[in-house]
């Protein structure tokens, strides 16, 4: 892997409630290589989007608070920063597409106006950010990019608009971006044409993408390595062919399960992980993953696994939370 | 947008016409009619003949339609009738009060508008914190102090610091003296105005809160935009239209004149104008002045509307 361009060292990011601080990132690490492709992958309500809105220093304030870790983009600790700092990180270097392209642009601006915003907020002339807008709005596939930019949000689909979401956040070239379920809230023909904007415009311009999505198929196209979160927690990490193969914690072997396969020799009947995601309330003890865990032995429901490297020539950067080996497991 | 403005406009004329109408009924539905108005109870002792010709005189024995058509004819030929008191026009009447309660209305509007929204901004900007308690209690006294309380204050301090007491009398027309003017309309201004706010305060504190929890502000901080810009721009400007709607129902409120301030800071607008017709029973004028009232009230709801298009793109299609 290249030097990172983002690094997360131990990010924990609680929800301070009336019953007090619930822990929803619970010592989040990753890092994302120059042009690296990183799927972050877990349920609805596993922590990936509060993770991610840490990292950019989004999370609702309050009742979020990030209390421990680090975000280190280009050598600095984001969080050691100034507002005035950080403001000039956002967006620039480290750019995210969040879920629901139809609530996520203003609805009073012209399109316009709100990419050419970006790039005014960091500095450069009106001028150029007229051109830069029409430009950016044709390279992401808008027809008639200059007539777009005249155009309001609502007069767009929600795949146009997510393609707009898009060009602002590549306005000015990050090296980083977060792209959020992107794709959840489209049809699904437009997904598949998001995806692949997506992965062309990473290509032409040499960023880094972090995935979040709880599509393991998008995930298998995609990304190089995989990140699974469940909890709160990175659970399993590792180059995403090997996970796919091996999966080295029940949850994930789960997950792998619950993906219908129709044909060939891997058909099987369609397995779902039976139960829900804890309700970041009442974390259970120990593995957050033990009462929906079929492999759970004592131990699990006292004590948290830590991420340990798993052995074997062919796993390498393959890390794992699970005190059970694969070898033990019942299903 | 043309469809929208077309609509608006027809929505606006009906709106005239029914106010025109209810006027006219409501006048003839109450006791006594402007004979026995003029004569009081000297009208008893008329002849069936005299009130016979007097009834024609004044075109009451014409059927109710072309009496409503007649009236309606010579209100929008700029002739509202003669006020029977003192003699002189209801026009001239009208466009003596009309300016001042237009006066009293804009400065009063302007100062709630400009306190309230900066109050409701920065009590919405850090909800439940000590600014917003601030702000809490400000919108609370506003609302919950009469005007005629903040209004003797405000004379009690006047006369005390400056031995200065309101009289109608010496009401001094912006154009002949602007300085003198402005310092008479200023304090009933100010009392309006702190009530005004409170309103405004809490429509804005509320719409503030809302708009700030939506997507796309949280898209605007991600852009790396400044916290100033993303609060002017993107949170309070999706607050704008509750916050156009209630200085819109205010301003058009106090183009109706506004009898308590007007009577104790002795400014001779609308309030007192219609409240003397009232009383001395000048069918005219209050006919009149009711009608000029709702024509206002109806420009003002038509920039209301104007205003909410210009704010949203979308509501141009509806």
């Amino acid at each position: 892997m290249s030097a990172p361009v983002l690094e997360v060292r131990d990010l924990t990011t609680v929800l301070n409630l009336a019953q007090g601080p619930v822990e929803v990132v619970r010592g989040v690490s990753l890092d994302v290589g120059a042009g690296e492709t990183v799927g972050l992958v877990g349920e609805s309500g596993c922590g990936k989007t509060m993770a991610m809105l840490s990292v950019m220093g989004l999370h609702p304030q309050p009742p979020a608070e990030i209390v421990a870790g680090e975000v280190i983009v280009g050598g600095r600790d984001i969080r050691k920063l100034s507002e005035e700092e950080r403001r000039m990180v956002r967006g620039a270097q480290v750019a995210m597409v969040y879920q629901d392209p139809m609530t996520s642009l203003n609805p009073l601006m012209r399109i316009g106006d709100q990419i050419g915003e970006v790039l005014v907020a960091h500095g450069r002339s009106a001028d150029e950010a007229r051109n830069r807008t029409v430009e950016i709005l044709g390279q992401v596939g808008i027809p008639q990019p200059r007539r777009a930019a005249e155009s309001y949000p609502h007069e767009y689909s929600g795949g146009m608009r997510q393609r707009a979401m898009i060009a602002m956040a590549l306005a000015l070239h990050p090296q980083v971006l977060i792209a959020d379920e992107p794709t959840t809230a489209l049809d699904v023909t437009i997904q598949q044409q998001i995806i692949t904007l997506v992965t062309d415009l990473q290509q032409a311009m040499g960023m880094a993408v972090i995935w979040v999505t709880h599509d393991l198929g998008v995930v298998a196209r995609v990304a190089e390595r995989i990140l699974v979160m469940y909890g709160g927690h990175i659970v399993e990490r590792g180059p995403t062919d090997q996970v796919f193969r091996d999966p080295e914690h029940p949850y994930t072997a789960g997950l792998l399960e619950s993906i219908p396969r129709v044909r060939g020799a891997e058909r099987h009947p369609l397995r779902q992980i039976p139960g829900a995601p804890p309700d970041p309330t009442h974390q259970p003890t120990g593995c957050p993953f033990h009462p929906r865990c079929p492999n759970a032995v004592e131990k699990c429901v006292s004590e948290m696994p830590p991420l340990t490297e798993r052995g074997g020539a062919d796993h390498a950067e393959h890390w794992a939370a699970c005190w059970v080996p694969p070898e033990e497991w019942v299903a | 947008m043309r469809l929208y403005l077309v609509r608006r406009l027809t929505g606006s004329l009906v709106t005239l016409i029914g106010v025109a109408v209810l006027v006219f009924l409501l006048l003839r539905v109450l006791p006594g009619d402007e004979i026995t108005a003029r004569f009081g109870i000297e009208s008893g002792s008329l002849t069936p003949a005299q009130r016979e010709s007097l009834e024609r005189y004044y075109g009451l024995d014409q059927p109710l339609v072309v009496q409503f058509f007649t009236w309606l004819g010579s209100v929008l030929t700029g002739n509202f009738g003669i006020s029977v008191t003192s003699g002189s026009s209801v026009a001239r009447l009208i466009g003596r009060a009309l300016p001042v309660t237009i006066e009293l209305a804009v400065l009063s509007t302007l100062i709630g508008a400009v306190l309230g929204v900066s109050v409701g901004v920065m009590a919405a900007s850090n909800p439940n914190g000590f600014r917003d308690g601030a702000g809490q209690t400000f919108g609370l006294l506003g609302l919950g102090i009469p005007n005629f309380v903040i209004a003797s204050a405000i004379i009690a301090f006047l006369a005390q610091r400056f031995g200065y007491f309101p009289a109608a009398a010496s009401y001094v027309d912006f154009w002949e003296d602007p300085l003198i003017n402005l310092q008479q309309q200023l304090y009933p201004a100010l009392t309006l105005g702190v009530a005004l706010a409170a309103a405004t305060m809490r429509t804005t504190r509320s719409a503030f809160i809302e708009a700030a929890s939506q997507d796309f502000v949280r898209t605007a901080r991600g852009k790396g935009l400044s916290a100033r810009r993303v609060k002017w721009r993107h949170v309070l400007g999706n607050s704008l239209t509750p916050i156009v709607t209630i200085v819109g129902i205010q301003f058009g409120y106090l183009l109706g004149g506004t009898i308590i301030v007007e009577e104790i800071f002795a400014l001779p607008g609308m309030g007192r104008l219609v409240l003397t017709g009232i009383s001395q029973r000048e069918y005219a004028v209050v006919q009149s002045s009711v009608l000029v009232i709702a024509a206002l009230f109806v420009v003002v709801n038509l920039l209301v509307d104007l205003a909410y298009a210009r704010i949203d793109p979308r509501v141009r299609l509806t």
